[in-house]
Order: structure tokens, then sequence, then C-alpha cells
């Protein structure tokens, strides 16, 4: 079971927190695999952009994985790991940004 | 109105504002970041000789738009209807070239299954979109885009449309339109299958918001099932071009290549429908491989020299394949080498949907549907490279048709009551607080629909299909959102999408139940022949009395019927 610390928000409330789910990560699983396997089975409210799955929706499912700013369907995803949304716009929820609204720092 | 911001949306608000008709886009996704056409990367496919005169590509002048007519015909096994197909051929070249005009790139041509021609214009749904954009923000003054708004209910009143509503998802707030004119661009119900080539997004919306409002369905059995199909657990499925792997061999636990007894000739390179079917057969009579999530049989190319699957990989990378070569790496194409890799088919393209006119016009005033939502144009089996040149040519029709339609149309009001249902009908997972998971029923369906209402169907199977549908539709009315906050609320839109893919799948199974034959991507093994004496008709679905009733009429065959001209 690998350790995937999330970044969430909730719509309305101050500020954010995170929150650690426990998801048995594969050979094969990409990081957008993780999110869909939290949302799926351990909490249906996780909030995220997904369309295509392969790279063409581009920002598309991007969300600061480790620090560093990943697609998440073309990301393997390799044990533990810390999601967080990108950085540098609005989060309307959880992973998800807005981004017609730039911010200077992720501030929430 | 448009519902749907790519392909078939974005240019029916082109062509609305070049007639002086403002529109409003709403998406439920981002416009250009979401939706079926940008993840396209194939052929786009106009006659040949178009080609060479239109566009300057090396061409084939020995094709025709007629010639072309002919193959689509032939490939959709005679079940398009002829209107639809004379004006997609006609004015196919025309738009393509305006996409070019605009700024789509384009390579070819090239030849693929079912073409007598190269009609293929190679190019990416990227290209196509990246065109359209600037096309429309010419038109900025008439064009206005809602993004991140899930439209799920048509306003009606006297039998026309008066408007739409949905949900800003980044607000949390239910949105009203008030619109004489809708225009369905919501692409196919894809999602209703486990594998599937489409985005998430493609869920059956604009089907089911269509069917809800009386609207007429054609075609509905007709789910087209792309080959050369490989999973990535758990998200993903990528699937190779067929243009790409040419000379590649499926095969079976015996080691046999088994497309060559569905097609001798052509073998694995025979149009979708038979490799299809060819798969899924091997696969239930037991000589396919599978574990607990899928089966498969094996993709080889070991017969192949090395250079030739270097080169393939080269190509890949260059223009078409590009995004299998960034998730599966170079590694992949090295493996294909040494070893074979399981293939499998994912749903890809609903040839059946809301019945047309050539103008795009439903049975509703004021409702139209264009692109893949729509149905009739692609018969019983869609040949390759049809899709764009589909939600371009009808996006177009629609867009105009739409704008005189407003023109004329009287002023229609919203009646209070008809809101009030629309709201209480969207709202209604929120509202409840015991109830049915939207993820957990969206589970089972895509098993029933993969099992028994997929590649390959039998009478049985489709009725315990049916069985099991009928407790999940009811099961659908009562779906809860636990986390009751509304803002980008993802259980909130998956329980109305499973419930619009619900209504869709009952529509695939009793059209699959009720055509005892087989035909194009329909393939009843309880029935394998094609009855032409029976079954040249379409079958029509649509809601009386909150019944779904089907119907049948016969092909319209204005230019060619089985065995000659018409």
């Amino acid at each position: 079971m690998a350790k995937i610390k999330v970044r969430r928000y909730k719509p309305g409330s101050s500020k954010g927190y995170y929150e650690t789910f426990e998801v048995p990560v594969k050979h094969g699983m990409s990081v957008l695999g993780v999110l869909a396997y939290v949302r799926e089975n351990l909490d249906n409210s996780l909030a995220y952009y997904v369309s295509c799955r392969h790279g063409r929706c581009t920002p598309g499912c991007t969300v600061t994985v480790d620090g560093q700013a990943r697609l998440a369907c073309l990301t393997p995803a390799k044990g533990d790991m810390t999601l967080e949304p990108v950085k540098g716009y609005a989060v309307v929820r959880d992973l998800l940004v807005d981004y017609d609204r730039k911010i200077k720092s992720t501030g929430k | 109105m448009i519902v749907g911001s790519e392909g078939a949306g974005s240019r029916a608000a082109i062509e609305a504002a070049k007639n002086g008709a403002h529109s409003i886009i709403a998406t439920k996704g981002r416009f250009t970041k979401c939706g079926a056409t940008i993840t396209a990367g194939t052929d786009i496919d106009i006659d040949s000789r178009s080609i060479c005169d239109l566009l300057g590509l090396p061409g084939d002048r020995r094709d025709t738009p007629q010639t072309f007519f002919e193959d689509i015909i032939i490939e959709g096994k005679y079940l398009n209807d002829q209107r639809l197909v004379e004006v997609h051929v006609d004015e196919g070249p025309r738009r393509i070239k305006e996409l070019v005009d605009w700024g789509m790139r384009v390579w070819g041509p090239q030849k693929a299954a079912g073409h007598r021609y190269n009609r293929g214009v190679l190019s990416t749904g990227l290209e196509v979109m990246k065109a359209l954009r600037d096309a429309v923000s010419k038109y900025k003054d008439y064009v206005s885009i809602f993004e991140n708004v899930m439209v799920n209910e048509l306003l009606v009143s006297n039998g026309r449309i008066c408007g739409a509503l949905g949900i800003d998802l980044h607000k949390g707030e239910v949105v009203v339109f008030r619109t004489p004119t809708v225009i369905l661009a919501t692409g196919g119900a894809q999602r209703i299958y486990p594998y599937s080539t489409a985005p998430e997004e493609l869920t059956g919306d604009g089907q089911a918001m269509a069917y809800r409002v009386g609207a007429e369905l054609i075609d509905m059995q007709f789910v087209q099932f792309l080959t050369s199909t490989f999973l990535f657990p758990p998200v993903t499925t990528v699937s190779i071009n067929p243009l790409l792997v040419r000379g590649a061999w499926l095969l079976n636990t015996h080691g046999s290549r088994f497309m060559l007894k569905w097609d001798p000739e052509r073998g694995e390179s025979t149009t979708r429908d038979y490799v299809a079917i060819g798969i899924m057969n091997e696969i239930l009579e037991g000589r396919g491989w599978g574990d607990e999530k899928g089966s498969w049989v094996k993709f080889s190319m070991r017969h192949l020299p090395e250079d030739y699957i270097d080169e393939i990989a080269e190509q890949g990378e260059k223009i078409l394949a590009s995004t299998l070569v960034k998730i599966v790496g170079k590694q992949f194409f090295e493996n294909l080498k040494h070893t074979s890799v399981p293939a499998f088919p994912a749903s890809h393209f609903f040839c059946g949907g809301v019945r047309v006119d050539v103008d795009a016009r439903t049975n509703i005033p004021g409702l139209f549907a264009a692109g893949e939502v729509s149905g009739g144009l692609n018969g019983s089996n869609r040949i390759s490279g049809n899709a764009i040149t589909q939600i371009v040519v009808q996006g177009t029709r629609a867009g105009k048709a739409a704008a005189e339609y407003v023109k004329k149309c009287p002023r229609v009001d919203v009646e209070s009551s008809e809101l009030e249902r629309a709201k209480a009908h969207i709202l209604a997972p929120m509202r409840r607080d015991e109830g049915v998971s939207a993820v957990d029923l969206k589970r089972r369906m895509q098993k029933v629909a993969l099992e028994k209402v997929g590649v390959v169907r039998d009478e049985n199977g489709l009725k315990e299909a049916l069985q099991a549908l009928s407790e999940m539709r009811e099961e659908s009315a009562r779906t809860m959102v636990r986390d009751k906050n509304p803002v980008y609320n993802i259980e909130w839109i998956e329980a109305l999408q499973v419930e619009n893919m619900l209504t869709t799948l009952e529509m695939i199974t009793r059209s699959a139940l009720m055509r005892n034959e087989s035909r194009g991507v329909h393939y009843r093994r309880d029935f394998p022949e094609s009855d032409d004496s029976n079954w040249l008709r379409h079958i029509v679905v649509k809601k009386r009395d909150e019944e779904m009733v089907l119907d049948t009429t016969p092909v319209v065959m204005t230019r060619m019927k089985p065995g000659g001209a018409a």
C-alpha cells in the first residue's frame, strides 16, 4: 500500500488541509489511476479534471506531483507521493483549479 | 444555444454567426480541452480527387464524390440514410478545405480499410480544434462560451424547445438558458462500456436529453468497437492507428491467425467491424486469454522485420501515435520485436443517435443534433475517416438551419411548471439523504454492457441485460450524493451521467434485441447472417407515455441499392 497525501480544499471553507489515502499502487498505474482509485473506492467527493486520459486535453488533469507539475494520465505512479493542485491558479475544489483565475501564491 | 464546444459545436457556432445569429456554447469541460474531437489522431476522409484539386496533396484523380458515396454505403451495409451521405460527400471537401485555410496542418493522403482510393488526409484532432478555435475567435461578438457547464435538461413548451437547464460546475449552481433552439453536439455514449477510446465525459447526455423530450433516435444498436487497443491499467486504453500497423497479426491461444476465417484476403487489415467481432468471438469461444478484469487476444509483429517496426515507432512519434509513445515509451515498440501484447476491442463510436434530416433538424421543433450524437449517416458501420468530416459538415448545416429557425420562430416562454420539473430532476440526487451510489451503479452497468450488449450479442444475453437494466434504471432514480457541497461535485455529475447512460444503454439493448440479424458492427451469434429482405430498415426509438417504444422504417436509398443503382 502506498501512502498518497492529497491536498484537499472544500469550497467555502477558509483553508485547505492534507488527507492521506492508502492505495494499492501497481506497475503500469498512472497518477490519474491513483486518483480514480481514491474517488471510486475511498472518497467519492475528490475533485480533479479529467477528460481524454492520454495527454491530448492538456493542461487537463495536470496536478503537482511531489512539487512538480505533471499530467496525471501520463505520469507513472511510483509509490508514496504528495498530490497538490497546480500552482498559480485559484483552487476551485481539491485538485481542481480555475485556469481563468490566476493568483500569485497558492494561498488556500 | 449549442451544447458541446468541440468539432460539431464550434463549427455550428461559426456558421450561425456567419448567418447573423448569436450563440451560446455550453460545455461540460473546457473549450478545446475536452470532448472526442481532440482525441482523434487519424485520417480525415474526402474523395481523393478533391484532395488533389482543393488541398493540393497527391490524391488520386480517378476518385469522385460518387465513388466515395458508394464506399460509405457498402461499408455501412446499405443502412445509411443516403440523403445524409449525399451532403457528406458533396460538402465534405469544402469543409475540410476551410479547416486548412483556418490553419489545420495536413499530411498524406493514405488509404484506409474500405476505401478504394487514398482518401485519408492525415492530421490530428488537436489541429482541427486549433483551426476551429481561431475561427471562433474571429466571431467573438457572436459566440459566448460557458465552460464547465453540464447541460442535462431540455425545456419544452407546446412541443417546442424553449430552453435548457444545467449546472455551472465551478459555482455549483443551477443555470437556466432561455432559448428557442438547442443544437446538441455532445458526442457519443462510449463510457457505457468499461474500455473505451473516448474521453470520460461521453456519457450519452445528448441522446438521453433528446429522448426525454420525445425526440426519435435511430440505429442505436450500432456501437463501433476499435481494435488494436491496449490496456494500461486501470485508467487508460491506448489504440494504435490501424494505418500504422499494417502487417501485424492477431493470434489466439492456439497461435492461429483467426482473422483469416473472417476475411481470407485482408485478414487483420479488414474493416473494424470484422476485427472486433473476430476478437470477441475467440474470447467467447475460449481461445483468448483473460483475468478477472477482462479478456484479450494477442497482437504480434514478431514476424515483421525489425527495421519495419523501427519505422512504425518513428512515424508514431512524429504524428499519429505520439501519446502512445509517451505513455509506454519506445520500449513498447522494442518489445514488439520479441513479444506479443494483449489486444481487445474498446468502444469507439456511436453510429446511431438522434434522428436528423440533412439540416440536422430533429422531430422536435427547435432541437438540432450534429456530429456523433446524431444517427443515420454511418449506417451500420462507420467507414474509417468519416468522423471529422461528419462533424464539420453537420455542424455547418446545423448552425445555418438553427440561425434561420430563430429568425422565423415565434417567441416561446418557459412555463414555470416546466422549469420546476427540470430543476427537481437535476437536483434530485443532491436532495436525497439516502439511496444508491452512482459509482457502484456505473460499475455494474459497465459489466452488463460489456458482457451482454458488447461486440457479440444473442437473444438470451440481451434479455438478461434488459432485466438487469430495468432494475438499474429504477435504482438510477434513487441515486444519492453523500457530500452535499455543490461545487464541482463529481458524485452529482456521475449520478446524472449514469442515468443518461442507462437510458442510452436501454435504447441500444432493445434495438439490438429487435434486429434479428447481423449487420455491420451489430453481430448476433444466433443470427449470424444479414437479412436484406427484412432488415434494410432503421429501428427508431422514442418515448411514448413514459414507455420506450420501437418502430422500424425503410432506409431511404436515393442512389444505391444492394446489387445496383437505386
